[in-house]
């Protein structure tokens, strides 16, 4: 099993000078893909990519051309982009929206032709000023070159695209949350059954939402066909993926790999990939799909990354970001971290998440601060039990959406894995790992 | 927390003597703490006026803290409060009505042509308007550090040199 033989499809261009400009995309062959979508009717675009079987890449992993397939068919339908990348450990969409902007603007136009959409919305994160930039800059040079706006390429189809920089809140990555904050109105969630944004979503219209990466794929499907993607990778894993690896290794960074065909291990100890854990330490655990998937431990190491064979064992792909963790991190502190940042981006809109997640946050305070109680084991695992009924994965809810019961998995991962390492914080009044100052620091930020 | 922020953070507080939320006495830094600036790969990472800096230490903080002092990176970090550069010229205005008349697939019956539109130039300091001139478009400004992590794509923190390649910028 090699991990390098596969084409790279989305991030091909990356790292080549000047990548960001028309110039360069035409130089390697781009707009070719949308020119051939074209020439295609948008129910052959929608089944090439129907062939292809893309799951979306943001995390829930639904075949794209099946949820283009859900639209209830009325007039107007949009599509909407999201690039509101802000889980922790996730950078992939980073890298896309700032390396191939153009490549971006091709899969949503390919996205929207299948779909028949009447505008596309580029929603963006406010907090890449460089990507909504160089964002911006490409969607003027395409609307200049004549692949955006009216009667594109001569075939008579039109269509408008704009970029939408988001202001600055996890929650509107959720795809109703970010259709409320397009339409204006604050990143609540919508309740969602009955209506799904593809009969429901923005202006009341059906809408698509789709990954940044999911829509990247696209000029590569229609170029190479279908066929050709669903070849790479197994089961409902099909294509390539790009991984985002961070933490304890010694080669962090992004690698677009073949779905399903690597394991833990080989991404996280290949010298071509991770290279190994810094310091040559023990692996202690591992996210394996950002920090709302529960951790795995090394005896998961020999799982292969593709969706289902995750799921096997518990966990999930999400959006393919990848944390080891050695031997000298500390998990209280770890997931006292994961908890403050959900309940710092909680919209506050369900009270389970709302005050569920700030007694999370305070119990594992003061557990890390050796002011903890034996009993506030069971009182973490209640308040979980509160958000995410069970604390079983996949999760059940109490919550509109799944930002409460992202919160749960890094505690019971901590409780069923390290119990012990709990108990030493609370029997010896302190955190037994280095360094000492940062319980300062915890109770001042 | 993995990568040494809170290390980082503790030396940020100590080089520039104010706690997060303060603002030094001649008004030049203002120190926040952040969670996900989306740059894992190069963590611990600071932002300065949304300008990432990746791969930071006490040492590079130092060094990013002198030069933004002395005025050197003004090319790359805009002023406080500037998001984007670069004006849109296409798409939606803020009626809502497409100034490209485009509207959407079914618009068009007229057998209306392509009317390709002007790339309105932002108006780019006077350095980047230098390379603008040569042919490369309309200036965009890189942060060049941003660039090399950018592109550190093969799990490969970017050579070393390569972050500073200036080469890229324009």
């Amino acid at each position: 099993m090699t991990v390098t033989d596969a084409p790279r499809i989305v991030t091909r261009r990356i790292g080549r000078p000047r990548s960001w400009t028309l110039e360069s995309y035409l130089r390697d062959g781009g707009y070719d893909g949308l020119r051939k979508a074209l020439t295609m009717t948008p129910e052959q675009v929608h089944d090439d990519v129907n062939v292809a079987n893309i799951l979306g890449r943001g995390g829930a992993g639904f075949e794209a051309g099946r949820k283009w397939g859900m639209m209830r068919p009325a007039e107007p339908v949009y599509l909407a982009i999201n690039g509101d990348e802000s889980e922790p450990a996730t950078f992939k969409d980073h890298m896309l929206i700032e390396g191939d902007p153009h490549l971006l603007i091709e899969g949503a136009l390919i996205c929207a032709y299948a779909i028949r959409a009447d505008q596309v919305f580029l929603f963006v994160r406010g907090e890449f000023p460089l990507g909504i930039e160089r964002l911006q800059h490409a969607l003027n040079e395409a609307y200049a070159y004549g692949a955006v706006g009216r009667d594109i390429f001569g075939s008579g189809w039109s269509i408008d695209v704009v970029v939408h920089p988001g202001a600055g809140a996890y929650i509107c990555g959720e795809e109703t949350a970010l259709l409320e904050s397009l339409e204006g109105k604050r990143g609540y969630p919508r309740i969602k059954p009955p209506f799904f944004p593809a009969a429901i979503g923005l202006y009341g219209a059906p809408t698509i939402v789709n990954n940044v990466e999911t829509v990247a794929n696209l000029p590569w499907v229609l170029l190479e066909g279908g066929s050709a993607f669903a070849a790479l990778g197994e089961g409902r894993s099909k294509g390539t993926k790009l991984l985002a690896l961070a933490g304890h290794v010694k080669r962090p960074g992004n690698y677009e790999l073949e779905f399903a065909k690597v394991s833990f291990r080989e991404l996280i100890y290949d010298p071509r990939l991770g290279g190994g854990i810094r310091d040559d330490n023990e692996l202690k655990a591992f996210i394996p799909g950002g920090v709302s998937s529960p951790w795995l431990g090394p005896e998961h190491l020999d799982v292969a990354l593709a969706n289902e064979k995750i799921a096997e064992v518990g966990s999930m792909a999400g959006s393919g970001s990848v944390v080891p963790m050695d031997d000298t991190t500390c998990t209280v502190r770890a997931a006292w971290r994961i908890v403050r940042f959900f309940h710092r981006e909680s919209c506050g809109q369900c009270t389970p998440c709302r005050e569920g997640g700030g007694w999370l946050e305070k119990i594992l305070r003061r557990i890390e601060q050796g002011q903890g109680r034996e009993a506030d084991l069971d009182l973490l695992m209640d308040v979980c039990d509160n958000i995410s009924p069970g604390v079983r994965w996949p999760p059940a809810q109490t919550t509109i959406c799944v930002l409460g019961p992202s919160m749960p998995p890094a505690v019971a991962a901590g409780l069923t894995r390290f119990r012990d390492e709990y108990l030493t914080h609370i029997r010896q009044g302190r955190c037994p790992f280095p360094p000492d100052r940062i319980p300062r620091r915890m109770a001042g930020v | 927390m993995l990568q040494g922020a809170y290390e980082l953070l503790d030396h940020a507080e100590q080089r520039l003597g104010i706690a997060p939320g303060g603002t030094t006495a001649d008004a030049m830094f203002t120190l926040e703490d952040a969670e996900c600036l989306a740059l894992c790969g190069n963590a611990p990472c600071v932002t300065v006026n949304w300008r990432y800096f990746g791969d930071m230490d006490p040492a590079s903080f130092d060094g990013l803290v002198d030069e933004l002092a002395a005025g050197d990176l003004d090319d790359e970090v805009p002023p406080h409060g500037v998001l984007s550069r670069v004006e849109r010229s296409g798409g939606l205005r803020a009626a809502g009505a497409s100034v490209h008349g485009a509207g959407g697939p079914r618009s068009v019956t007229d057998g209306a042509v392509a009317r390709p539109v002007r790339v309105d130039e932002p108006t780019p300091p006077a350095e980047a308007r230098t390379d603008a001139a040569a042919g490369a478009g309309p200036g965009l400004l890189v942060t060049v550090r941003t660039t090399a992590a950018t592109v550190a794509l093969d799990g490969g923190r970017p050579a070393a040199g390569g972050s500073e390649d200036r080469t890229e910028a324009g």
